[in-house]
Formats: structure tokens, sequence, C-alpha cells
């Protein structure tokens, strides 16, 4: 359903997994990738940027889109999970999340594959992405408590990307 | 008479007992499961799956027997149109897997005999020549097959076989068993209720009181909240306001316009509500061991006390109904189909036949979703007829800790004496807010009887000592207070194993030695906790102390007739920090091993989180700010790692969701002491201010 605009209210324009997208400078961001755009990947959360269940992309950096408006990515590309789960870092993680069962009720696991891929592509190393990983997996909270599963996860997904398997 | 009924329902809280309740589980294989138009095999739950893979563990127990891998079956969500009794929809207490697994066992075990004895007569060759594959059955030597969709008719036909065998099928897999909903949750495929939309659907949102019981003084800006564009209804209740818009934007918008002020409801701060929830010594309690007036113990006394916590299920309540349609269509994340069908129902004075609900994927719940306390599908039932129009409301964690309940806290009175090998008298007093307020007849039972059987649980004593009393005081308090995950045992257990640990100090013992000196091993669920006891000690090297500032800590606990053990390492040379948690479990059958793990570490974090940061704080009947802005639940650099030990077993048993919560908070606030650090008496343990 369209969203009722109000003419007093300036708009900007963003890219959102590629495509253009408008609304309200003062719209939620949230608001816009799950009910603008139907994007319902991108879970809510505590609302004001703790949890990290809501975390996108913008312009390849992390970042919680309950906390920012439209006017914070005009201009700039927002990318959700639906979009991350077509690069081959995300491919990496789901295998290696899906080989060790990780992930309980799963309302977080979206965002643990958005910023684990992110970790994977940006890390120069297996060490270096280690290094960073504790910092990484900090940003999402889990409530069913399946983080030590998560963390065997992602190393795993670590050592996948860096070294994979050499076929026989 | 009401002494008796009060100690047959304590009863139900004893360890080694489960609460018999009456459950009638269909006989009909067809109602368990349906051949659709593509052949394939629908399996159908009565119950849901919030994240515990129940539905892969008892798919695995149905395809055991019909000898099938779990692959080629599909898996429905519980809906209350697959006419399943109302009981056997509730989900809770971690009992899906052992209410469900024996019947489902024979229900596989007949749906491969009617299937094969159908096959049979098409085929004209014996039961015993045919094998089912994925859509058909099969006659591997001449290469001949009919699909089930072709023979379902004659196979419902056929009579069930009260004689048919299990464990007969020569494809049983139990074992490892991967998820096959686990990717769709990953890429965020999976369909949520927060995440599904129907055409036309519009969006509500009920205003609640912030203080529980409160009612509308007055409302100003209603004309405006109506102007707002996209604003469809905005209606002043008695307890709140209901708004419905095309966009919850435009319900945001409209909500900010609202001044609303309450009258009466709760007024208690969290300082009143420890003074309210207090053992009171002048006071006659339920005794539901020993004797109010013998001898009183003069020896070692302590008090514990636990704060209130919220359950806060990441996927906030949320429902969507539809009052246009026949059946009224209602959508929900719940654990109780029944429930919120007799309450969609009484808000639209309806049948309970003309509702019905589904499930779909549940994101948390924890026993906060179970029962009709404060929940959305009643909002969206009332707003959908007026709306004439599907309508969605969705909380937020901020609604849900502000409006859901909170844990209840509860306030404990210890004293014990020992000649110094054993402990020869023990007193538990014990005063707890209601638990039971999300089922109105066990709500009205603990009212009348003054026993709350989910307050209970967790408290009888295990250990084999003579001279024993246990004295129950209910303590309501004016907020919202109900059990979640763990009942009775996430706070009573704390009491109990902190109590033995200070009287095994005080005696000069070892604190696993003397815990083992007081379980028989002639008493079958003594000598079960006495296993779980040594196999967590064996597996950490208890007591294997590591140094300056590290302690090791141990507790155990039993949870209907389940048991578990754990040892909690801490380290307090800086913050306190939980390293390590070894948990040892005795509960029966494990279907699923990699399920089963994940719920106890699961549990054992959750335990870890609620022992020692969270905590619900009350301001004038008011969910506290700070609270709504900073609930402090674990993160994974917090996280202890744990290592988990299954007693095999053939028994099935209750559930393992529950009870490692139990015992983890006595364990970690045991090893504090041991390591160097204070004795900590009450939950959450890391909040020094308050600490008595």
């Amino acid at each position: 359903m369209a969203e009722p605009v109000s003419n007093a209210q300036p708009r900007a324009t963003f890219r959102l997994n590629g495509t253009s997208c408008e609304g309200a400078e003062h719209d939620n961001l949230l608001d816009a990738v799950r009910i603008g755009a139907g994007l319902t990947g991108t879970k809510p959360g505590c609302g004001a940027g703790g949890c990290g269940l809501c975390t996108v992309l913008v312009d390849g950096v992390a970042r919680e889109a309950c906390t920012s408006i439209i006017a914070d990515v005009a201009g700039r590309d927002v990318e959700t999970i639906e979009s991350v789960v077509g690069r081959v870092e995300a491919a990496t993680v789901r295998a290696a999340f899906v080989r060790l069962d990780a992930g309980q009720c799963g309302w977080c696991l979206p965002a643990h594959v958005v910023l684990l891929s992110q970790l994977l592509a940006s890390s120069s190393s297996s060490v270096d992405a280690e290094r960073q990983l504790p910092d990484y997996l900090d940003r999402v909270l889990c409530r069913c408590g399946d983080y030590q599963r998560i963390r065997t996860a992602a190393l795993a997904a670590i050592r996948d990307h860096f070294s994979p398997a050499v076929p026989a | 008479m009401i002494g008796l009924i009060r100690r047959r329902l304590a009863s139900y809280a004893w360890p080694g007992v489960s609460v018999p309740i009456p459950i009638r589980v269909p006989d009909d294989p067809w109602t368990w499961c349906q051949i659709g138009q593509d052949s394939l095999i629908e399996l159908r739950l009565p119950k849901i799956d919030c994240g515990q893979a129940t539905r892969t563990a008892l798919a695995q127990v149905f395809c055991d027997e019909l000898g099938l891998p779990t692959s080629s079956i599909q898996v429905a969500h519980a809906s209350t149109a697959f006419g399943f009794p109302g009981n056997l929809t509730l989900s809770g207490g971690s009992t899906s897997v052992a209410t469900l697994a024996p019947t489902l066992q024979r229900m596989g075990a007949l749906v491969r005999a009617a299937l094969l004895t159908a096959a049979s007569s098409r085929l004209n060759v014996p039961p015993s020549e045919l094998r089912l594959e994925t859509d058909s059955c099969v006659h591997p030597d001449t290469n001949a097959r009919v699909r089930f969709v072709d023979i379902r008719d004659e196979a419902k036909e056929r009579p069930t076989n009260s004689s048919t065998s299990i464990s007969s099928s020569p494809h049983l897999h139990s074992g490892p068993a991967v998820r096959d909903d686990l990717d769709d949750l990953l890429t965020g495929a999976t369909r949520f209720v927060s995440d599904t939309t129907l055409p036309g659907m519009l969006h509500g949102r009920s205003i609640h009181p912030p203080r529980h019981g409160a009612r509308v003084r007055s409302v100003t800006g209603l004309d405006e909240a109506r102007a707002v564009p996209g604003v469809v209804k905005v209606l002043r209740r008695r307890h709140g306001v209901d708004l419905i818009a095309e966009t919850p934007s435009a319900l945001q918008r409209a909500a900010q316009h609202l001044t609303i002020e309450w009258r009466g409801g709760a007024s208690q701060s969290s300082s009143d509500i420890e003074s309210r929830v207090r053992v009171d010594e002048s006071k006659a309690g339920v005794m539901i061991e020993g004797k109010r007036g013998s001898e009183q113990p003069t020896g070692l006394r302590r008090e514990y006390r636990t704060a209130p916590i919220a359950a806060l299920p990441f996927e906030a309540p949320v429902a969507i109904v539809d009052a246009s349609t026949k059946p009224i269509l209602v959508l929900a994340s719940v654990q109780s189909l029944k429930m919120v069908r007799a309450a969609v129902a009484r808000e639209l004075r309806v049948r309970s036949r003309s509702v019905e609900v589904r499930s779909s994927a549940v994101g948390g719940s924890f026993g906060r979703k179970h029962g009709s306390l404060a929940d959305p599908a009643t909002d969206a039932a009332r707003m959908s007829r007026i709306a004439r129009a599907p309508v969605k409301v969705q909380w937020s964690w901020s609604d849900d800790l502000q409006w859901g309940p909170v844990r209840p806290p509860s306030h404990h009175v210890m004293t014990g004496t020992h000649d110094g090998h054993k402990i020869t008298n023990w007193r538990h007093q014990f005063a707890v807010a209601d638990s039971s307020t999300t089922v109105k007849a066990v709500q009205t039972v603990a009212q009348l009887t003054g026993v709350d059987i989910w307050s209970v649980m967790g408290a009888p004593l295990l250990y084999d000592i003579e001279a024993r009393s246990l004295e129950f005081q209910r303590a309501p308090v004016d907020v919202l207070t109900a059990a979640f995950r763990a009942p009775g045992i996430g706070i009573n257990c704390f009491a109990v194993e902190s109590f033995m640990d200070e009287l095994a100090i005080d005696a000069g013992a070892d604190p696993l030695q003397y815990r083992l000196d007081h379980l028989s091993e002639h008493i079958e669920l003594q000598r079960r906790l006495a296993h779980v006891l040594r196999t967590a000690a064996q597996r950490s090297s208890w007591p294997d102390l590591g140094g300056k500032g590290i302690g090791r800590g141990i507790a155990c606990c039993a949870y209907g007739d389940c048991v578990a053990a754990v040892v909690a390492e801490v380290d307090v040379n800086d913050d306190v920090r939980v390293n390590r948690l070894w948990v040892a479990i005795d509960a029966g059958r494990i279907v699923n091993p990699s399920g089963a793990q994940a719920q106890v570490i699961g549990a054992a974090i959750m335990g870890t989180s609620w022992a020692l940061r969270e905590e619900v704080l009350f301001s004038d009947g008011r969910v506290d700010i700070a609270t709504v802005d900073t609930y402090r639940v674990l993160r994974a650099s917090e996280a202890p790692t744990v290592d988990v030990e299954f007693v095999p077993s053939d028994e099935w048993r209750t559930g393992l969701g529950e009870i490692p919560a139990g015992p983890v908070a006595p364990a970690i606030a045991n090893a504090i002491a041991h390591a160097g650090g204070p004795r900590l008496r009450r939950l959450p343990l890391l909040s020094p201010s308050r600490q008595s």
C-alpha cells in the first residue's frame, strides 16, 4: 500500500539493493526497508541501535537501520540481506551455519549473515578476520543463547573462505 | 479437605513427577498427516516450534517408522484447522517431544502399513515386497510403482491395525538430522507473522495502560489524530485507545497527537515490590512439607531474593486477524493456539469453532507467548471487526517490556543445622508473586488453595534429609507477573542450591561431596542426581581451583522427571566473568542430539544472562524507562563456553529446554564465593548496590 505523502515533507532518494528508492527524509530507514519495500529479511529489535538485528550495509558499512532516517542515506547504497545473500561470502557463511546447525529461532540470523559476509569481504586474511570476529559477533544479540555455535560456524566460514578445500 | 487439595497440587511440583495434564491424543493417523496432490506426505503437528527444532525431531520420529528420510516429507505449521484437541495445541514446558513422540512413532508405522497394504492391492504383490519412496510405493523387482496420491483414499479407508508394531522399519535413521528450515532463516526468506502482509491489510495499535489495571481518565488530541492522512479510526476505550491506519507510520503520527491521562492501576515501585514479596514469619503459609510449629532450627539462617525479569522474545508479540472471513482467520506468534482462539472468540462474541488460528515460524517465545495475557490477537480482532478488513497489531520490544508480564519476584528464608557431617534440619520458607496468571483455571486454583504450582516447582528438597519443612506464601503484587522458561526452578533452585553450598562451607566440606553425602543410592531420583553431579564434576575436573580469583561452583536440579547438574567456572579478578559451564543432564531419550544440545546450551546461556544482570525495575507501577531503554541481555563476548553431556537413556522423559536455566544461577553464585568473591544472595548477581 502506498504511503500517504505529505507535501511538506522534503524527500530524498537512495539506492536499495541497486534499485532507486524515494522516501520522506525523516522517515525511518527500517520502516522503508520492511514496510515500504517489503524486504522483511531485516528484523526489528530494540529500536535503539543496540541489538544489531536490523543491520544493513550503507555504502558497504554495517549500520543499524532502526536509528537511521532516509536523509542519512540520501544518494547512498543501502544493501539488505536479500541482496547480501547473492554474494559468494554469504554462501560460505550460510553453508557453515547449516553444516554446524547454528541458530535457533532464527530472528538474529540474517543480521549475522550480513555482518559475517562483510567481515569475510573486508578482511585481508583469516588471521585478520579472526582478530575482528569478537567485535562482529558482539554487534548482534541472540536471545536463544546460541552464541557458541554461531561463533563456531563463523570460524568455520573464515577457514572455508580463506582456505577453500581443494577438490580431490 | 483444602489441606488435601493443597498437598495434591503441591505434589505436582515435586521432583520426579510430571503434571498429569489429561491429553486426548487422536489415534487416527490421517489426523497427523495428509497426502497432497503432489503425492508428498505432509506431517501435521499440533505444537509450534519457536526455535527448539522440535519439528525436526518429531518429523524424525515419524519418519523412522514410516521408513522415509525426513527430507521426503513436509511439516506443516500448527493450525487449529487440523482438529487436534485443545490441550494438545499448547506448546510449553519443553514437553513437545516427550508428549508426541510415542504417538508419532505409532502413526508413522500405521501410515506405512496402510500405504503398503493399499499398494499391494493395486500392484498385486505382497506388501513385504514393496518399499516406500518419496511420493510412491515401489516394487523393486518389476519397477512397478503407484503414487501415494492414487491410493490415498484406499489407505485412509483401511482400519488402523492396533497390533501394528513400531521400531520395525528397516530405515531407522535417528541421530543427527539437519533442520530443513535453517537456510531460509539465514537468508531472511522465512515469513514470520511479523513479516506477513495480507491483501487489504490495515495496521492497528492499541495503546495499553502503562500501569497494569489502569483506566483512561481523559484523552486529548483525538480529532487531530483522526485527521492524520491514512488514519482509518481512532477509538477511545476504557483501558486505552485503539488506532487503525493504512500504514504503521500513520499510526505513529496519529499516536503522537494523543495525550492520555490514566487513573488507578498498579502503583508499586521496585522497593514496594520487595517489601510485599517477603516471607512473613508471623503468618501461616501453606505447609508443603513438614509441619508448622515443629521445632525451629537455630543454625545457619540465610535469605535469598530474586528480582523480576523479562522473557523478551526477540520477535515481539504480533497478530493479524481477519474478522471478515469465515472462519475468522488469526495469524499469531503464540504458544497456545487454543487459548488464543478462545480469547479472540470471547472478544468477538462468537463460538470458538468460528475462529481458526494458524502459526508460522515463531521468533522466540520462552513462555512469554503462552496464554492470552495482554495478547495483540484480541486487539487485532476487535479492530478488524470495526474496520472490516484484516488488521495487524505489531508490538515493539518497548511495548512488550512495558505491557508484558515479568517473572514473579521471590524471597526465601532458609534455616539449617548440621552435625558437621550431615544436615540435621532444613527449613525453607518462601514467598513468590503469582506465576499462574496465564491460565485462568490454574490461577483460580492458586487463589482458592494458596498453592501456585508454577511458583513451587524446584522448591521441594531433592536431598535425603529427614527433618525438613517447606512453607509457601503467595505474595501477589500489583504489577503483571507470570511464569516463563524454567517455571519455579528459575527462582527456587537459586535459593536451595546456594544454601546447600553455604551449609557445606559451614561444615568445612567439599560442596560436591556434601551433596553426594545427602543423596541416597536407594532412591531412583537421588541416584540419578548423584550421577549427573559426578558426571559434571568429572568433566570439569572438579574442584580444579585454577588460580587466584578463579572459582568453581556446582548445583543441581530436577524438572519433572529430568535431572541436571551444572559446574560453573568464574573469574572475579577484574569484573565477574563466567568462563565455562559444564552441564550433565539426564533427559531421557535424545531424538536429535544436535537440537537437544542446542536447547541445553541456549537454556544455560539464558540462565547466565538472567543470573548476571537482567532485572526489570518499576517506578510508581510503571516499568522504569531505564529498563525499557537498556534492558541488559548477555552479549556473545560475555557468554561462557558450555560443555554438555547427556546421560544415555531409553526412557521418554520431560524435555530439556528448561532445566539448565535452574542450576546455572546458583552454580555461578557458588563459584563467585569459592573464587574469593562475596556470597551473593540476590538475583541478578551483578547489581551490587542491591545485594543484601
